[in-house]
């Protein structure tokens, strides 16, 4: 159960680069500044890349999770446009 | 000539699935990270602008590359043409139809998908376009 009140998710396991990071952020485009994105993603290369290249966005990642041995369930911030 | 950091023009010249879709792929991110982004599709590349033949793969994609890709979009790990096009307008880029390209594969304009920004000659793109931008060739 997330502590946060999440506005939108958005399940993005067997996405891969750069669709996963582009999805994610046409997502945050439609969203109003201080909303919460819920964000699942794979381990590996996605989790290395798509939360550094949405902090660059200006959005703030407020939680990480680990859902199972290959899945990770982030929460961010709609940051300011 | 002052080349802009920010401006990527694509010129796409092949229809062969893998490189078409990297190449968009590449335009994608660069658009996503806030890059001004515009894309000619000149004879080789036409015909994924053509409605209907955006995500086709048939003897224009090297074969050996065919299997691939078919499994690559059959479980979603590679994107269609069709839906980078439609994310490269949300972020704003712009894409043009080479009108030669098109004339050579007879498509008219009317048969163009909806993301086409507009018919648009070498001439103006190499002015516009391609003007103070990183250009690549595909």
């Amino acid at each position: 159960m997330s502590e946060f009140h999440i506005d939108d998710r958005l399940d993005l396991r067997g996405v891969l680069c750069p669709m996963n990071f582009v999805k994610a952020k046409l997502k945050l485009e439609e969203m109003e500044s201080g909303q919460m994105l819920e964000v699942t993603l794979d381990d590996g290369e996605p989790m290395r890349s798509v939360p550094r290249s949405i902090k660059e966005e200006g959005h703030k990642i407020v939680s990480v999770q680990k859902t199972d041995a290959n899945a990770y369930r982030l929460v961010i911030l709609r940051g300011q446009d | 000539m002052t080349v802009q950091k920010d401006k990527l023009a694509f010129v796409i010249n092949t229809a062969s699935y893998e490189r078409v879709c990297f190449a968009l792929g590449l335009a994608a991110a660069a658009a996503a990270t806030g890059k001004d982004v515009r894309i000619l599709f000149g004879h080789g590349g036409i015909v994924r602008l053509k409605t209907g033949c955006t995500n086709m793969m048939g003897e224009e994609t090297d074969s050996w590359v065919r299997s691939q890709v078919k499994w690559g979009l059959g479980t979603g790990r590679l994107p269609f043409i069709s839906e980078l096009l439609e994310a490269l307008k949300k972020l704003g880029s712009k894409v043009y139809a080479c009108p030669t390209a098109m004339e050579l594969h007879q498509i008219k304009q009317e048969q163009l998908v909806k993301e086409v920004d507009e018919v648009r000659s070498l001439v103006i793109f190499v002015n516009d376009d391609m003007k103070d931008a990183s250009t690549l060739y595909v």
